[in-house]
């Protein structure tokens, strides 16, 4: 990357940041899904490796609720505001986090998509994935479980 | 400088230093040691802790994803940290990772145990600090910990190991060089220094102000003193050696014995002259007064044991018996002298104490007969006398006449005679102790419980009448005896001496040669006697005494030619006291003289009055024998008669034949001188005596007085008539004239006229009148005599 990409970068990142903090992140799962409301815990144990299992009504983890997560590049808006939000952590200090936890292979960070079109089309198509984007991308193909409000 | 090593000030104090600087070090040491390991634990604890934090995060991570593998990797990497034992790593209660280097149990969930504490860390979340998921346990390596204590401890050892030596080493080259150099340099300065050539002791350099420097100038100081003192000490110990020398010459020189003993008699010291008393040369010193040969030995040493104990002086005198059989008195004085000591001075009384047994026994002896004297009979009579119960008799014998015999004879004579008698009371009185205790009295005690035997007395009494061979010529004498019983006739010598002396006197004034016990009524008597002389002396000088005079009428003249003057005593209470009862009183007591004196006055008055008054007579006094010739020189009669203006030849002296006896030389020079000096002499009671002839022949006598005796008893046919004619015509022989006493009766008048008796007197006459009656008695014989004459 040579000079002008990092300042282009930089100047969209600085464009992008104020109307991505103006705005509410929420987390979506597949219209279809059983997966109905999910909590602050569950969002954070999902996206960090802990569970990749959502709990039934009676809020037990079920294997059969096995979930895909779906991330933004490291360099996105939508990701440092993600772990902003709910983590109050950077995005260096997430990929640290993961870089000790690669190393055991047990398990591994969500998928990296590109936009959020891509989300929605993952998340659209796979009635186990899950996944994060502004409020207002939303569309029908897929159901809000989880807000991530700006205010916050 | 020869001290033992360890008896060094140097060891000493290094010694010292390193002891107390040891147990100081090991006391710091424990408490060090324990403090290094409680440091040490603590640090141990604390880089556990640090270590722990160093992978909190990751920890936390491993615990929140409850990655197994993330976890043992890092419990491996704890565990690679020295001091860690082991390491669990707990999340949501189940051990992620459990890694240790001891065996332990997998499953179970328990710790080993150890000395060292876990150190336990909770684990929180990595995405909210509030919550805890999980924690981790570390134990410490207690043997790895356990060595960094000792290597920690070995450290402080060694530190201080080495400031103790450090410090000992100063300690000991401190005073090596500041305290015992010196000191050394000091002290052999010291043993080469002669204070005395007034050295000083240097002061050491470089301590010139400190304590050393003044040790050394007090050391200075006091050499000086002492060096000053030795002097003084010198100077009077030659002082004193003079002295001493002085003292011991008067010690040796001394003529006295002078020694030096204990309480005890222990001899101490003594001097030559000391030894020469005692009889001993030079080698012979007696360690102790002991022994020697003291007759007394026990008085001697109770002497010194007294004066020891009281600090008196004390002395004595003790026969010391002498090695060659002698003996000597030695007279001591001793004085305590201070520590027991006793200091006696000691000389030879020897010459004294001999004299002074010669001068007792000269005391109690009479020199002429041997026998005791008066001193000797009352010491003899004290030790009867306190014999108890012993009774005893005593006499007194007086020998008659004894002081004739030495007035007429001489002394030679009359000590022949004491020895002669004291010979005799020897053999008559066997046993007895005899004594000689006045002039010619000797004194017999016979022995305690012999009786007193008449016999023997009456014995006794005869020997003593046989003549005394005297120059082959005998002589006549005779004793008188008191005797007198102890204790019934007096309990005291002189009571004793007094009753028998009483006893002695009654014999005597009864004439002698006999002897009588003591009878209570002696003292009566003698008592009366006493009484009567203290009244005759008053008698004399009140006028109780008066003269009576009896006519003496001349048968051939027919008339009175004189008068014989008598003594009489008108005493006050007794009336009239016979002469025959006071004059011997009189010559007793020497009382004769005055009342001689006073008769020859009185007559002598008397006589002047009368022939004054026209009446041609003489007047005759008696003179007592004792009175010649003393108490009536011839001079004194003569100038009394002269005095009254009376011729000699009209004053008659009257004298027994007692005075020719008694006195042969001084009684017949009396009568001469008398004689001739115009007086007239008469021998009175002619005939009762010895009446020798030839004492008429031999002295110058003008009269003789026939003894009324012969004349009362005479009658016309009988011897008495015949002895006084005989009288008469020797006397008319002879050229003297003769007096008739006692003519009471006609007859006996008649007689004598025929037997040419020239005068008479008697009661035929007139009894003796006073003075005042006579001229009227005078003129009446008178008138009747020229009556009768007429006829």
């Amino acid at each position: 990357m040579n000079a002008r990409t990092l300042l282009l970068s930089l100047f969209l990142a600085l464009a992008a940041w104020p109307a991505l903090a103006a705005s509410d992140l929420v987390v979506v799962v597949n219209a279809k899904s059983e997966v109905g409301h999910l909590s602050r815990d569950d969002v954070v144990n999902i996206y960090l490796g802990r569970y990749r299992m959502l709990p039934d009504g009676a809020g037990q983890l079920q294997s059969s609720l096995t979930v895909k997560p779906l991330d933004y590049p490291a360099s996105s808006a939508e990701r440092a505001a993600f772990y902003e939000r709910l983590v109050n952590k950077s995005v260096a200090e997430i990929n640290a986090y993961w870089a000790r936890l690669v190393f055991s292979g047990k398990v591994l960070p969500p998928d990296v998509v590109s936009t959020s079109h891509d989300v929605l089309a993952f998340v659209a198509a796979n009635p186990r994935a899950i996944g994060y984007l502004e409020r207002a991308r939303l569309d029908g193909r897929v159901r809000v479980v989880y807000e991530l409000d700006a205010a916050r | 400088m020869s001290a033992k090593f360890w008896r060094s000030l140097l060891v000493r104090t290094a010694l010292g230093v390193v002891g107390i600087s040891a147990l100081i070090g090991g006391l710091v040491m424990l408490s060090a040691a324990t403090e290094a390991r409680k440091v040490a634990n603590s640090e141990v604890a604390r880089r556990l802790t640090e270590l722990v934090d160093t992978v909190q995060n990751t920890t936390s991570i491993a615990c929140f994803v409850g990655d197994k593998q993330l976890a043992a990797e890092l419990a491996q990497g704890l565990l690679r940290n020295s001091e860690v034992a082991l390491v669990v790593i707990r999340a949501e209660g189940q051990i992620l990772a459990k890694v240790g280097r001891m065996s332990f149990s997998d499953d179970a969930d328990e710790l080993p145990l150890g000395p060292t504490h876990p150190i336990v860390r909770p684990v929180y979340s990595p995405f909210d600090a509030t919550r805890q998921i999980g924690e981790i346990t570390l134990i410490p390596d207690a043997q790895r910990i356990g060595q960094i204590v000792r290597d920690e401890g070995e450290r402080i050892y060694l530190i201080l190991a080495i400031q103790l030596i450090a410090v000992a080493a100063a300690a000991v080259a401190s005073v090596l060089y500041l305290i015992v150099r010196p000191i050394q340099r000091m002290s052999d300065e010291l043993h080469r220094l002669d204070a005395t050539a007034g050295q000083l002791l240097p002061v050491p350099v470089g301590h010139e102000r400190n304590e050393l420097g003044r040790l050394a100038g007090d050391i200075n100081d006091l050499a000086g003193r002492l060096v000053s003192t030795l002097e003084d000490e010198h100077a009077l110990r030659l002082q004193r050696e003079v002295d001493e020398r002085k003292f011991r010459a008067i010690f040796d020189n001394a003529e006295s014995g002078i020694l030096l003993t204990d309480g005890s008699g222990e001899v101490i010291s003594f001097n030559p002259s000391f030894l020469r008393l005692c009889g001993l040369t030079e080698g012979q010193a007696p360690a102790s007064l002991k022994a020697l040969a003291w007759q007394h030995g026990d008085e001697l040493l109770g002497l010194i044991h007294e004066c020891a104990d009281s600090g008196r002086a004390l002395g004595g005198d003790f026969l010391l018996e002498l090695a060659d059989g002698e003996s000597r008195w030695l007279s001591f004085s001793f004085g305590a002298v201070g520590g027991g000591q006793i200091q006696g001075v000691v000389i030879d009384v020897t010459a004294r104490k001999t004299e002074e047994v010669a001068a007792r026994l000269l005391a109690v002896t009479d020199s002429l007969t041997g026998l005791g004297n008066r001193a000797a009979l009352e010491q003899h009579l004290g030790e009867l006398m306190g014999v108890s119960g012993a009774g005893f008799v005593m006499l007194l014998l007086d020998i008659d006449g004894f002081r004739r015999v030495n007035e007429s004879l001489g002394l030679v004579a009359g000590d022949e005679v004491l020895r002669q008698s004291a010979y005799r009371l020897r053999g008559h009185l066997p046993g007895a102790w005899l004594a000689r205790v006045g002039a010619d009295e000797f004194a017999a005690v016979l022995p305690p419980g012999a009786e007193a035997d008449s016999a023997a007395f009456t014995a006794l009494v005869e020997a003593m009448a046989l003549p005394f061979e005297l120059h082959e010529q005998p002589l006549f004498l005779g004793a008188s005896i008191g005797l007198v019983r102890y204790p019934a006739d007096g309990t005291d010598i002189p009571g004793l001496l007094r009753n028998a002396d009483l006893a002695l006197e009654r014999v005597r004034r009864e004439g002698g040669q006999g002897f009588r016990c003591f009878e209570p009524g002696m003292a009566e008597q003698a008592e009366r006697r006493r009484r009567m002389e203290k009244d005759l002396r008053l008698a004399v000088q009140q006028n109780e005494l008066q003269l009576y005079y009896q006519p003496i009428i001349d048968l051939k003249e027919n008339r009175l030619a004189g008068a014989e003057a008598l003594i009489r005593w008108r005493h006050p209470e007794q009336g009239m006291i016979s002469p025959d009862v006071f004059i011997p009183l009189a010559e007793e007591s020497g009382m004769i003289r005055d009342i001689g004196l006073w008769v020859l006055n009185e007559a002598s008055t008397q006589l002047a009055a009368w022939r004054g008054a026209g009446m041609d007579m003489y007047v005759s006094v008696n003179v007592s024998v004792k009175q010649i010739p003393d108490d009536l020189p011839a001079q004194v009669v003569l100038d009394t008669t002269r005095s009254h203006g009376i011729e000699p030849d009209h004053i008659a002296l009257e004298i027994t034949e007692g005075v020719l006896m008694s006195d042969v030389s001084h009684g017949l020079a009396w009568l001469e001188s008398l004689n001739q000096a115009g007086f007239r002499l008469y021998l009175d009671d002619f005939g009762t005596g010895y009446s020798s002839l030839s004492y008429l022949k031999r002295f110058p006598m003008d009269t003789v007085k026939v003894d009324k005796s012969f004349v009362r008893d005479m009658s016309a046919d009988n011897n008495d008539r015949a002895l006084v004619g005989a009288i008469v015509m020797m006397a008319k022989g002879l050229g003297l004239s003769t007096v008739a006493e006692g003519v009471e009766t006609d007859d006996q008048l008649l007689l004598l006229k025929a037997l040419s008796c020239r005068y008479a007197q008697g009661y035929l006459f007139s009894k003796p009148v006073p003075a005042a009656e006579f001229p009227a008695l005078r003129a009446r014989i008178n008138g009747e005599l020229a009556l009768a004459s007429g006829m």
